[in-house]
């Protein structure tokens, strides 16, 4: 599966209707383009400086390039993002942009409830171990708070977006992807996830917090 | 290959910002475009003497969606690209982006 993401943070003076039409828009991404699974949205309440989130997967690359190129993409979702888009209404360069992974089965699937999503820049010196290490405290952190599933995995859609393999020359901020489910907003809430990204191998975070809605 | 599909983008842009608009369309905006692998077709404005908002409209054309596609990634990938939106951005007050096809008649 190619797990992917894309956040946006919207232009000052967009009008609520605007913002609600997007979030509208990407969550019936599904109902268009039958290759867009587990199509969710979100209003991100965490700090960083994105606003809506729009999770989904494909399941395999072939899926991923008929999105792509299919016409609700260039003619409805792009009409408000893209950057010389009379219409656009995100700003490019606020927000996390577009990130995801490459994984088997969809260990991130949640049917209702609510995300975390951490971006993390490891250090470059951590090897797999530490990764691994990392990924066990990540996991173990998140059923001691309730939640009910914990993936990290390195971020690989956020320079290969094009067709979901070949890598272009754009930089990657954040090197991997954390992501927690839950059963509700409420128990995400009670959580807290500074402690446990307190470790050596973790450089910069930036979170994003969110209901799932569709 | 007769191009089949048509992006037709219209800007409202103020009588004073139609000199500027233009200017960058025509100076930077094209040239980007053509690099990419767009068809430069027209450009039409309302009136611009009469002291209202002027829309003005761009069309370019491309084969398909998948030759889209790989403009927009060359698009993307073009720094020129997002200097000179940015610009248009600034310049117009609203507008609007349609992908258009041909009919019969």
């Amino acid at each position: 599966m190619i797990r992917r993401f894309e956040t946006y943070a919207f232009l000052p003076g967009v009008p609520e209707d605007g913002r609600r039409e997007l979030a509208r828009v990407v969550a019936e991404t599904d109902r268009y383009i039958p290759e867009v699974l587990d199509n969710w949205a979100g209003w991100n309440g965490a700090g960083s400086d994105a606003e809506l989130v729009w999770e989904h997967a494909f399941e395999s690359v072939s899926a991923y390039r008929r999105y792509m190129v299919h016409r609700y993409h260039a003619e409805v979702l792009d009409r408000y993002v893209l950057v010389d888009s009379p219409e656009r209404i995100v700003e490019t360069l606020r927000g996390a942009g577009l990130f995801g992974y490459s994984c088997p089965g969809a260990p991130y699937r949640l049917e209702h409830g609510a995300r975390r999503v951490v971006l993390l820049q490891l250090e470059r010196s951590a090897g797999p171990s530490e990764v691994d290490s990392l990924e066990r405290r990540l996991a173990d952190a998140t059923r001691e708070a309730g939640g009910v599933l914990s993936v990290l995995a390195r971020n690989t859609m956020a320079d290969r977006w094009y067709d979901g393999v070949t890598r272009l020359p754009m930089p990657v901020r954040f090197t991997h992807v954390w992501e927690q489910g839950f059963p509700s907003g409420e128990v995400m809430r009670a959580t807290d996830v500074g402690r446990v990204l307190d470790d050596p191998v973790v450089r910069r975070t930036s979170e994003l917090a969110y209901e799932l809605f569709s | 290959m007769e191009p089949m599909i048509y992006l037709v983008d219209t800007a409202t842009v103020e009588p004073a910002d139609v000199d500027p608009y233009l200017e960058t369309l025509f100076g930077a905006v094209v040239p980007v475009m053509e690099r990419a692998g767009a068809v430069f077709e027209h450009c039409r404005t309302t009136s611009d003497d009469l002291g209202r908002a002027v829309d003005v409209e761009v069309t370019w054309s491309f084969a398909d969606n998948a030759t889209w596609n790989a403009i927009r990634r060359n698009l993307v990938l073009d720094v020129e690209w997002h200097v000179c939106a940015d610009v248009l951005g600034r310049l117009r007050r609203s507008g609007r982006r349609r992908f258009l096809r041909p009919v019969a008649r």
